[in-house]
């Protein structure tokens, strides 16, 4: 039963306020999640973000600045953001859900198959956090992965962008990719409207004929979305192998667990189609493979 | 505190909690038209509005986060009475049926056109993306919006937006706005939470965690001493009557073996205690204070747990005949255990409850076995279908009152009158003690011909004289209100090498769940509306239903005919790859055609001898040769992904127009004092049409302008008896009384004319608009009307009829698809779907359009997409939106088209048959012949998954279990083969 609404003007209030209510507050942004009855924490304090200036998508010099309080729908209009993020935007839910889900709250649920996650990961995007002892980043992998194995009720108490250990989701920092880096995305759903069962981004450079710096970040099989760190490795300097072998490599590399809405080992499979077509994808799209331009490039950085 | 926004361009300062939902506060601010289909869950979209220009589902957003917003809702949309330019477009495209979610969806097409003035067809998916519509396909909205867009240019703008026919009448045959349609696109106040008064007390259940459980001890004090408890009911109080929720004409092929409140739970969700309070978070809290304890027993939860030796017995109760009680019944009722409860059953059903048999039937012509003797080839297959829910976005609802000294119930109800008969025999008053009254229903698709919820509410009324509203939540529709049988149908067929078939068997076993309402005659419809499909000579069927421990099974559109003619069609497409036969030449060949006498149907009677049927029209053979035309039959598609293949699909399907020798339907007409007219018609309107078809009647007969002619149905206390709609009666049945009213009354007016005119009413006849004519002159009806009601008249015209047959009207079908299946994934694409019916003349044709594809797109939701899923114990997994997964838009096929295939029937009224239930016929057997095309296996049980496929093609391994802990009330696995 929720018996104080609040509404602080600014990000330290609104931090300070959380600190002074404790764990039976929950930030309130769009609301899609926490006002929902599949919402299984029952708060005795919102915290609302309305007020906090928090919804601008920037374009900066070296990348883009998306405020957390930025909506489903605007990511997906955003026509200047990378495709990858504007697209997996696409499949969040469905129009009346985008529209008022934020990145933040997105983030913050923490969905094992969150559809933003895995691009946001691909994209080396970092998440800015304020919390009392100032504004701190960290990257969304990190941060996802830190999130599941939070104690309490669950992911889902710290929806709409509240985490409770570490502060308040504020922004999203992606950094401008390299024009040469390639992408792929995939997502696996029942029905149109459907949450993914599993979905997957890759981000990958071209030497010559060699993979470099492949990132896989997958969804649906583990407590968050995953960066399967270990196929990554088997990756990097290769030549693209056959679809068949990374299929059967991310299928070796993740433990999906069987519910209603697939058996595990239709998700493990599906896990390594979606990832190997990704990658495909991903090698076809990185350009520069011949003079190697684009790898040197982005190891610069 | 006061809230500040602006609603509908003004604005305003509510009194209202930052906490408070927008829709419960936009209700109580009198905006009913943001309704609550899935009790916050966030996944049906009927209560959004427009918020700064946004379409959001209000049940997500909280008073706080909307201070200083613009709200819009359906209320802005028209100008005082005279509807938008999308109103009016959804109403002639036909896109209104039952209308609860019609505001939202008209707020999705506003907001789309105000941000994209020429909208794309992707456009109107995306904007409609959020949106459950179970009534209507959503594939007309696109033909609205377009529609709209040209009035917004132009307000006088027509395009006629379905085809027309019977050049020779005036109104039926033509799309004509609905008469209820304006009203509903307003939003108007309609359905039966409209009609709640100001202090009305909520009704809450309490319902059981077990599967199978006796209540042994069950103690209310604590919930009854709560400040704003009203009354509490459980099997300690409730009327020890065992009846039936099924509303079939009585007497009832169904058992009655149901209390209101009994001492067994039969189903996780079953009623253990009703709490009425003053408020619903009074009565909530309550629920909890109620203490039961439980004797758990073991369950059943699937045909094969139900049949086997020594199962649980789910009615274990003396059993009681109304009539044709066997000679050892006494010996039969020794072991029984009264706590279950007596079944009582009107005539003998061979059933045998101790055994979990809740009616068995067989039956056939000919001799199979000399069939399959004939043989060239046999074939034996069985298939299966899960357990799938209607959701009609407004659950199941009721509100009733006492009215002096009598009982009114509003109700969302297929069945008034069945109602009227069961509630007051368990209340033990006389039926002219109730009224029931049926609003708007929020759609019904058979669930609602069941009493689910409406005897608890009337017997709380009844005791305590208060108002009471009770209306299921999205989880208690799923638990606890009525879906289709799971069956197993084992379907064995002979035939001659060159495709002639010799012999056809089919063995139908359903499961009933924990009450028999419809168990006779849902598997036995499996049979009797697929059956005669096929020419053969020697038939036979066999039909078992079982008691089993999951959720109620009950009616469901289509009835057993879907399960039945995924089972039989898919078999015959079997049986013609076997034979090497193209399967549409096989269909050709052994299909049923016009002026052949369906002998089968003797022997396929609801609970009693049927009659064989001669058949008048049949629309068959023109559709399956415009659909092979239209899909390409027999030219191989191919995809440019290399994971997917391309496969093509067809069925061909009837169903019936109610039930001869057993349904019934009256109407009466007044004329009033100007010459217009109050058609009072028994008929149930669920959002078909089927006011506007009574109303068509009588214009098209009496040849009056249908704005003439007011209309008040399905009110017990107001119009005459009618059985209600269900088994596809309404045009058939309602349409015919209502035209044998307006004949009578024509009758009459021609025997006054012909006083006036001083002509023999051989030379009268009616003209439009309202005129009689003879041979020296003519007179209004309007002076008719005068004359008779004066002094001197013989009082005003009243005409009162009633429509039975004995004649049976088979509306056809056949269904054409191409599906893409990813060989990978396992996933299944409708690509095309071309449904072409013979409804015999459409009298609304833009109606029966939205029928055909609502019907096809909820079967494409339930072949691929929609199954109830249990865990051991009982419970489902699954009873919510999100993870059920009813079609919405993005999910109808990207080419999807209904074809009217018109025929003029000898019986109907103006030729009309019936269209609704028909549709759901094609889309399991058509899209698994299409999987098979693409991709060589035979898909025997539905839902098809992702995972099924994958597993029948091999590329997961075949555990024959689906995952493990997860069960399925039709079967307990995974069938299916390569070939």
């Amino acid at each position: 039963m929720v018996r104080g609404f609040h509404t602080p003007g600014s990000v330290d209030e609104a931090v300070r306020l959380k600190r002074e209510l404790g764990p039976s507050a929950v930030f309130l942004a769009g609301g899609t999640r926490v006002n929902s009855s599949e919402f299984a924490f029952s708060p005795d304090h919102l915290i609302s973000l309305a007020g906090l200036g928090l919804d601008s998508v920037e374009e900066t010099a070296d990348g883009f600045v998306l405020g957390a309080c930025a909506t489903v729908q605007q990511i997906l209009e955003a026509a200047a953001l990378p495709w990858p993020l504007r697209r997996a935007a696409s499949q969040v839910g469905n129009r009346n859900i985008r529209q008022a889900a934020t990145l933040g709250g997105h983030l913050g649920a923490n969905d094992p198959c969150a559809d933003l996650v895995p691009a946001l990961i691909a994209l080396d995007a970092r998440i800015v956090l304020a919390t009392e002892h100032g504004a701190f980043e960290s990257t969304v992998a990190d941060h996802v992965a830190a999130c599941a194995v939070l104690p309490g009720p669950g992911p889902l108490a710290a929806a709409d962008g509240q985490d409770a250990a570490t502060g308040l989701i504020t922004a999203v920092r992606i950094p401008r990719p390299h024009p040469c880096r390639g992408f792929g995305l995939e997502a696996f759903t029942r029905t149109a409207s459907d949450r993914s069962i599993v979905n997957a981004a890759v981000s990958l450079s071209r030497v010559g004929e060699r993979l470099q710096r492949p990132i896989v970040a997958i969804g649906g099989v583990g407590s968050s979305v995953l960066r399967l760190g270990q196929v990554e490795k088997i990756l990097a300097g290769e030549a693209l192998p056959s679809l068949g072998v990374i299929e059967d490599l991310v299928s070796a590399h993740v433990s999906p667990v069987s519910d209603v809405r697939g058996s595990a080992a239709f998700k493990r499979h599906v896990a390594g189609h979606m990832v190997a077509r990704a990658v495909v994808v991903a090698w076809q799209g990185a350009a520069g493979g011949v003079n190697g331009a684009g790898d040197s490039h982005e190891e610069g950085r | 505190m006061a809230i500040v926004f602006k609603l509908n361009g003004a604005e305003r300062a509510v009194d209202a909690q930052p906490a408070e939902r927008l829709r419960d506060v936009l209700q109580r601010e009198g905006i009913l038209s943001a309704r609550n289909g899935c009790d916050n869950e966030g996944t049906c979209g009927a209560c959004a509005v427009l918020v700064d220009g946004k379409l959001l589902n209000t049940c997500l957003l909280l008073m706080g986060q909307i201070a200083g917003k613009e709200i819009r809702t359906v209320e802005s949309m028209a100008r005082h009475r005279q509807l938008s330019a999308l109103q009016s477009s959804f109403l002639d495209a036909g896109i209104v049926q039952c209308g609860y979610c019609t505001p939202a969806m008209l707020l999705a097409m506003q907001g789309l056109l105000e941000r994209a003035p020429a909208p794309t067809r992707d456009d109107v998916k995306d904007a409609l993306s959020g949106t459950i519509c179970r009534c209507t396909g959503y594939e007309q909205v696109h033909g609205a919006v377009d529609l709209a867009r040209k009035r917004l240019a132009d307000p006088d703008h027509q395009t006629k937006l379905s085809p027309e026919f019977r050049e020779d009448l005036d109104v039926v045959g033509k799309a004509v706005r609905k008469v209820d349609g304006p009203h509903l696109a307003r939003g108007g106040a309609a359905f039966v939470e409209d009609r709640v008064r100001p202090g009305t007390c909520h009704l809450k259940l309490l319902k059981s965690p077990h599967a199978h459980a006796y209540i042994t001890r069950i103690d209310t004090s604590r919930a009854e001493a709560l400040p704003g408890v009203v009354f509490v009911l459980t099997c300690e109080n409730a009327p020890d009557v065992a009846y039936g929720s099924a509303g079939q004409g009585f007497p009832e092929p169904s058992p009655y073996d149901i209390r209101m409140f009994g001492r067994k739970v039969r189903h996780v969700g079953d009623r253990v205690a009703a709490v009425v309070a003053e408020t619903l978070e009074i009565a909530e809290e309550a629920l909890g204070l109620i203490d039961v304890e439980y004797e758990i027993l073991p369950h059943v939860l699937t045909i094969e747990e139900a049949a086997a030796e020594g199962a649980p017995v789910v009615q274990n109760g003396p059993v009681e005949y109304v009539a044709g009680a066997p000679a050892d019944l006494e010996r039969y009722n020794a072991g029984a255990d009264p706590r279950d409860g007596a079944i009582l059953y009107q005539f003998p059903i061979h059933a045998d409850p101790r055994r979990n048999l809740a009616a068995a039937v067989h039956g056939g012509i000919g001799d199979v076995e000399q069939g399959f003797a004939q043989a060239d080839v046999i074939l034996e297959r069985e298939y299966s279908g899960g357990h799938v829910q209607s959701t009609p976005v407004e659950p199941h609802v009721v509100y009733t009152r006492m009215e002096g000294d009598r009982l009114v119930i509003h109700g969302s109800t297929q069945v008034p009158w069945h109602l009227r008969r069961i509630i007051a025999r368990i209340l033990g008053v006389p039926e002219n003690r109730v009224r029931v009254i049926k609003e708007r229903t929020g759609g019904a698709f058979g669930a609602k011909q069941d009493m689910v919820l409406e005897e608890v509410a009337a017997y709380c009324t009844w005791v305590t004289g208060r108002d009471i509203l009770f209306r299921y939540t999205r989880e208690e529709e799923f638990i606890a209100s009525r879906t289709r049988h799971p069956m197993t149908i084992k379907v064995k067929l002979g035939a001659k090498r060159d495709g002639t078939l010799t012999a056809v068997q089919m063995d139908a076993r359903a499961n009933t769940g924990p009450y028999g309402g419809h168990c006779l005659t849902v598997p036995m419809n499996a049979c009797s509306k697929a059956l005669p499909l096929f020419l053969c000579e020697n038939v036979r069927f066999d039909v078992k239903s079982y008691y089993s421990n999951i959720a109620p099974t009950g009616a469901y559109q289509g009835y057993g005919a879907p399960k039945g003619s995924f089972a039989l069609q898919l078999a015959a497409a079997e049986l013609a790859a076997e034979l090497g036969m193209d399967h549409l030449e096989f269909l050709e060949k052994n299909r049923v055609r016009e002026g052949v006498v369906l002998e089968i149907l003797r022997c396929l009677g609801e609970g009693r001898e049927g009659t064989p049927q001669r058949i008048a029209t049949c629309g068959l053979g023109p559709a399956l040769e415009q659909g092979a035309a239209m899909i390409h039959w027999g030219e191989v598609a191919t995809s440019d992904d290399p994971d997917v293949r391309i496969g093509k699909g067809v069925a061909i399907i009837q169903q019936g127009s109610g039930l001869p020798g057993l349904d019934s339907a009256n109407a009466s007409i007044a004329m009033f004092g100007d010459g217009t007219f109050m058609l009072l018609s028994g008929g149930t309107d669920l959002g078909t049409g089927l006011d506007t078809v009574a109303v068509k009647m009588v214009s098209e007969t009496l040849r009056v302008p249908m704005e003439n002619i007011s209309i008040t149905a399905a009110d017990t206390d107001v119009t005459p008896f009618d059985v209600g709609a269900y088994a596809s009666s309404g045009t058939f049945f309602s349409g015919g009384a209502a035209l044998n009213a307006a004949k009578e009354m024509r009758r009459m007016i021609l025997e006054v004319a012909s006083e006036l005119l001083s002509e023999p009413t051989d030379n009268l006849e009616l003209v439009f608009p309202g005129k009689v004519a003879g041979k020296g002159g003519s007179v209004t009806l309007d002076r008719i009307a005068r004359h008779t009601q004066s002094g001197t008249g013989r009082g005003q015209l009243i005409a009162t009829a009633h429509f039975i047959t004995d004649k049976g009207s088979f509306p056809y079908g056949a269904h054409f698809c191409q599906v893409a299946v990813n060989i990978k994934t396992g996933k299944v694409t409708v690509q095309k779907y071309y449904a072409l019916q013979d409804c015999g003349t459409p009298i609304n044709p833009e109606l029966a359009l939205g029928q055909i594809y609502g019907g096809v797109l909820k079967t494409i939701g339930h072949s691929l997409y929609e199954e109830m899923v249990y865990d051991e114990n009982g419970r489902v997994l699954n009873p919510n939106f999100a993870d059920y997964k009813v079609p919405m838009i993005g999910d109808a096929p990207e080419d999807f088209r209904a074809i009217l295939i018109p025929s003029d029937d000898p019986y109907g009224p103006f030729g009309g048959k019936s269209i609704s239930e028909i549709s759901c016929n094609g889309a399991a057997p058509a899209l698994a012949s299409a999987i098979h095309d693409a991709v060589g296996v035979w898909i025997r049980t539905w839902p098809f998954t992702p995972e099924k496929i994958l597993r029948a093609l091999g590329t997961l391994p075949d555990d024959g279990a689906l995952q493990a802990g997860l069960r399925s009330g039709g079967t307990a696995g995974v069938k299916a083969e390569a070939g």
